[in-house]
């Protein structure tokens, strides 16, 4: 088991120690998360007690072999973000959470590799390179949580249209998890 | 022509990972993943997007007094599966969690 792996499995088992490791690895880049969606300094960290709070409580269901424990701990990031976001806007909730603590033990969606530090820069300058167009719409979903409805909306264009970007805009940064 | 499952489920695999489907679409994704390696394999390369997409944000300092915060939040909770009883004396040796997380393992271990 690795290092990451050992420090889950020791919260499942209760130790305080392993959540105040966890904490220091992680806590920046769910607080950053939970910022950039919020855009609220006091929401982003009652949502990184929630976050810290359901790995507690959902560690034994956390599978290594999954993804990582970062990822782990930032998709539950981004669903609690955007579910407070939606409860200010009085924005009705019309997603289906895929991903929440589940995610990571579901047994599909499991990539067969982890995100590596390379990647994580890679993924992140094709986002800023893409198209405007493309890079907002997917933007709109993924930081606001927008559906693909609602960015169509939002931005008075064709479904079709919205659909079309934010699948090449996903397709253009899966190409670039590759060197 | 009709569209096989395959032509009509992965060009949602997109819309799945974003959260952006109906209960009924999860169920015929999920499903369909199960028998199809092609959607799989996009399905892996897409949680890793998405978990880029997690990390563009920079990281920051949190305040020193969230951490305090956190883990005394943390300390107030029942760990899950943990009986009532063990959550309610409130102290909890390391030897004890680890002993109940060994008696845990070997129960399943012997359950499988």
């Amino acid at each position: 088991m690795d290092a990451a792996a050992s420090v889950v499995s020791r919260l499942a088992a209760g130790d305080m120690d392993a959540a105040s490791e966890l904490y220091d690895r992680h806590a920046g880049h769910v607080l950053a998360l939970a910022r950039r969606i919020l855009r609220d300094y006091g929401d982003a960290e009652d949502v990184v007690q929630d976050v810290f709070s359901q790995a507690w409580r959902t560690a034994a269901r956390f599978e290594s072999s999954r993804g990582t424990v970062g990822g782990w701990l930032l998709v539950m990031a981004r669903t609690r973000s955007i579910d407070r976001l939606r409860a200010k806007q009085a924005r009705p909730d019309t997603r289906t959470d895929v991903m929440p603590d589940r995610m990571p033990s579901a047994d599909v969606a499991a990539p067969d590799q982890l995100l590596s530090d390379e990647q994580a820069v890679r993924v992140r300058e094709a986002l800023a390179n893409l198209p405007d167009a493309q890079r907002k719409a997917l933007e709109l979903a993924y930081y606001e949580g927008l559906t693909q409805v609602e960015i169509a909306e939002r931005l008075t264009e064709p479904l079709g249209t919205i659909k079309t970007r934010v699948r090449t805009a996903l397709g253009t940064l899966r190409q670039r998890l590759r060197p | 022509m009709t569209m096989d499952r395959h032509d009509i489920l992965s060009p949602k695999l997109g819309d799945y990972v974003l959260g952006d489907v109906t209960p009924e679409e999860i169920r015929e994704i999920e499903g369909h993943v199960r028998d199809c390696a092609e959607c799989a394999a996009e399905l892996g390369e897409l949680s890793l997007v998405m978990e880029g997409l997690a990390r563009v944000p920079e990281p920051v300092t949190p305040p020193p007094a969230l951490k305090r915060r956190v883990l005394e939040s943390i300390a107030s909770l029942p760990k899950a599966g943990q009986t009532v009883d063990t959550a309610r004396r409130g102290w909890n040796p390391g030897w004890l969690a680890a002993a109940a997380a060994m008696i845990l393992a070997l129960g399943g271990a012997l359950y499988l």
